[in-house]
């Protein structure tokens, strides 16, 4: 599932002395992912409580689109964090691919089909943008990055003329379909989760994205360059974002000029709640889904016990701050979680972070 | 020597603080007056009641000299904010005394929404006629009053800015919310029946005037009838957008298994209500809201797959912007404005045809004119085609 999936095994690593002394159990728990899925479960185990209507098939037919379009930003916010940045540019990115589909499809100029990808390629270009920007130039990517949603957002008012146009009706009746009774956006994310974590664990090039994100050095020594990784970080991250824009526009029907901004901090919440560190390296894009999961069934739930808007967002931002202070804190310290479960102060090894203690691959 | 020293500083003080002072007055007195004389009081029924039978004339306000218009929305980046905007550059074409119309959409920017009131009295528009709804009217009240002192003729409309006519700007045009609010729930309450039923409320951003107001109508009416349970203790934010509305009711979907009907107080939302429940797969109740030409237009075509929907609607007052360009140009010229600033609005769309002197949608529906269009506008079709392509 994560990192360590593709590690040295668990089990052996209990018996054969060398490597891993940690149990199996220990070992899970010490995956992001599963940190995030058990939040994911506790969520809904306690929905329930507040509000049988929370766990209703209307109900999570209504959130799981959000929830979809929320992963798949979050898995492009992922890569560049990843990288040891931060896009701050995919509210642009995802305003600004919902808008370009919206106008460009319903024009009847060109087929709705061409319109997305035009959508989805161009406002990908920003995100190359931005890559050669921080990779060439050195620049801090949180300027970079609102430099290039600046522009962005500048096209929006450029594009739309100020104002909102209607989606295509194939893409609009699109994003409503449903797949086994589910909608067929979060099929779409979770296509787009599975691939990326495949591609992230399982391949050359996904080990080196790692490699780099972790310690720039040691890749630029054994011959692998940097840059390249970084600008495609960027690029894939707008590209996320830009085809998230396509599937809210169709959601939405007339996607609004400001549509993509609920977009921003969910993104970064999610890849926190999700176990990537904010300091780069190694990620868990499921942890990173199953955060946007999290953060959508949470905000259905806070707005089921209060109608008012001012608790709503302090009771969520309370939540979601536990929840990213417990990632962090017990973030790959297994000693942690087992002082936690056993209250032993068992070992005397000083909680290493599993930097220290995993073994990488780099094919 | 010291204690005259003393005495001369503090002589030179008072003498400095006295001249200052007259200097305040007198820079004050100046702009207060400006260049006209009629910031705060004209001939203009100023706060006066009526309904859209009783329009004016721009014809009978305009004058010769030359006047400057600048308009300033608080939001401005809607279909609604985009007509409103269309309904006042038609009537400023009427009189070829206004040599420029400027525009600046806050989009829902308080401080920019602010800077944009000072903005356009700095520059030294004539009149200024502003939507005071990025935040809560008061937020936006000392800007509209600076730009009144500044000499500028200042009609807030459509959102209330708080404050006083004659005292912090020359009047308030809009449409009175409680009475849309008791209009809406009547119908819900006739429609619905005496099996009544459960009702929400939709409104626009958090706190915001209108809905507040519209809301204490709507409870107003349904005090009267307790078969009617309205489910939201508040008007529930939109920010009276499409796409935030679906996710608000989204939420309401889910935590409200029976949900009878829906008030929404803009068209847009209530197509987001829409999309949501087409989302979650349940069959739209009975909406009511202000006109949209898509909910006209697909009224029927909905219908046929949701047999409980129903629609009515009041005026979405697209065109209030004009009655406040009348008054202020009346102003201007020193002329007469007898008609209403404050508009009653009855339903003018029941697709149940029970309501007197209301359209079915399919009647009420511009076919010609984009989705976009209120039905209730004043804007021709080709001007709709003009500003919604």
């Amino acid at each position: 599932m994560t990192t360590h999936g593709t590690t040295a095994p668990a089990a052996p690593a209990v018996r054969t002395e060398p490597v891993n002394r940690r149990r199996l159990p220990a070992v899970v728990l010490s995956w992001p992912g599963t940190r995030a899925l058990i939040a994911v479960v506790a969520l809904f185990a306690v929905s329930p409580l507040f509000s049988l209507g929370t766990i209703s098939h209307t109900a999570i037919v209504s959130m799981l689109p959000f929830a979809a379009l929320t992963a798949v930003v979050a898995v492009g916010q992922t890569l560049v964090i990843q990288q040891g940045g931060l896009d701050l540019s995919v509210a642009g990115a995802v305003t600004l691919g919902a808008v370009f589909a919206a106008k460009l499809g319903s024009s009847g100029a060109v087929d709705p089909i061409v319109a997305v990808v035009i959508a989805i390629l161009v406002t990908s270009l920003f995100g190359v943008l931005s890559g050669v920007v921080v990779a060439f130039l050195d620049l801090p990517p949180l300027v970079v990055t609102i430099a290039s949603n600046a522009l962005m957002v500048g096209l929006v008012q450029a594009v739309s003329g100020g104002f909102s146009s209607h989606a295509p009706n194939q893409l609009s009746d699109f994003a409503l379909g449903r797949w086994i009774g589910l909608p067929v956006l979060a099929f779409g994310a979770l296509a787009v989760v599975l691939i990326a974590q495949a591609v992230l664990k399982l391949t050359r090039i996904g080990r080196r994205f790692e490699l780099v994100g972790e310690n720039r050095r040691a890749a630029e020594y054994i011959g692998v360059s940097p840059k390249f990784y970084t600008i495609s970080a960027y690029w894939l991250s707008a590209l996320l974002a830009a085809a998230a824009g396509v599937m809210l526009a169709g959601l939405l029907r007339i996607p609004t000029l400001t549509a993509g901004d609920a977009y921003l901090l969910p993104s970064i919440a999610a890849v926190v709640l999700g176990g990537t560190a904010l300091t780069g390296g190694r990620g868990s894009i499921v942890g990173t889904a199953l955060g946007a999961l999290f953060l959508a069934q949470l905000s259905q739930l806070v707005q089921t016990f209060t109608q008012s808007t001012a608790v709503q967002n302090i009771v969520q931002a309370l939540i979601i701050g536990v929840g990213i202070v417990a990632q962090l804190q017990l973030g790959g310290s297994t000693a942690r979680l087992k002082g936690l479960v056993s209250r032993k102060t068992a070992t005397s090894t000083p909680s290493p972070s599993t930097k220290n203690t995993s073994k990488r691959s780099v094919k | 020597m010291k204690s005259n020293a003393t005495v001369r500083v503090a002589v030179t003080t008072v003498m400095v603080a006295a001249a200052l002072i007259l200097a305040g007055c007198s820079s004050t007195n100046s702009s207060t007056t400006g260049s006209t004389n009629n910031t705060l009081h004209a001939d203009i029924a100023a706060g006066k009641v009526g309904t859209e039978s009783q329009f004016g004339s721009i014809a009978d306000v305009c004058g010769s000299k030359p006047v400057t218009v600048s308009v300033v929305d608080g939001y401005g980046t809607n279909s609604w904010s985009k007509t409103v905007k269309a309904e006042i550059d038609s009537e400023a074409a009427k009189c070829k005394s206004i040599t420029s119309v400027a525009y600046t959409a806050g989009a829902g920017d308080l401080a920019a929404t602010n800077a944009a009131i000072t903005g356009a009295a700095a520059k030294g528009s004539n009149i200024l006629l502003v939507i005071p709804d990025a935040g809560p009217g008061q937020a936006q009240l000392a800007s509209i009053r600076k730009a009144t002192k500044a000499g500028t003729i200042v009609v807030p409309f459509a959102s209330d800015p708080t404050g006083k006519a004659g005292t912090d700007y020359l009047d308030y045009a809009d449409q009175i919310p409680s009475f849309s609010g008791q209009a809406w729930a009547q119908w819900v309450v006739d429609t619905l029946g005496t099996k009544g039923g459960n009702v929400v409320f939709l409104g626009g951003p958090a706190g915001a005037a209108v809905s507040a107001q519209e809301f204490i109508g709507i409870q107003k009416v349904l005090a009267k009838n307790p078969q009617i349970k309205l489910l939201t203790p508040q008007p529930v934010t939109t920010n009276w957008d499409p796409a935030q509305a679906q996710q608000a009711m989204a939420g309401l979907l889910s935590q409200y298994p029976k949900i009878d009907a829906v008030i929404a107080d803009y068209g847009a939302v209530a197509s987001g209500v829409i999309r949501a429940y087409q989302a979650a797969g349940v069959s739209v109740p009975l909406l009511t809201s202000t006109d949209d030409n898509s909910l006209s237009c697909g009224f029927d075509a909905l219908k046929k797959t949701n047999p409980a929907y129903e629609l009515a609607t009041n005026s979405s007052r697209t065109w209030i912007g004009r009655v406040a360009l009348r008054k202020a140009l009346a102003a201007f010229y020193g002329k007469t404005d007898t008609e209403p600033s404050q508009y009653n609005l009855g339903l003018v769309e029941d697709s149940t045809g029970k309501t007197a002197g209301t359209k079915v949608p399919d009647k009420a529906c511009l076919s010609d004119a984009p989705s976009d269009a209120s039905p209730s506008s004043l804007l021709t079709t080709a001007e709709f085609k003009a500003i919604f392509g």
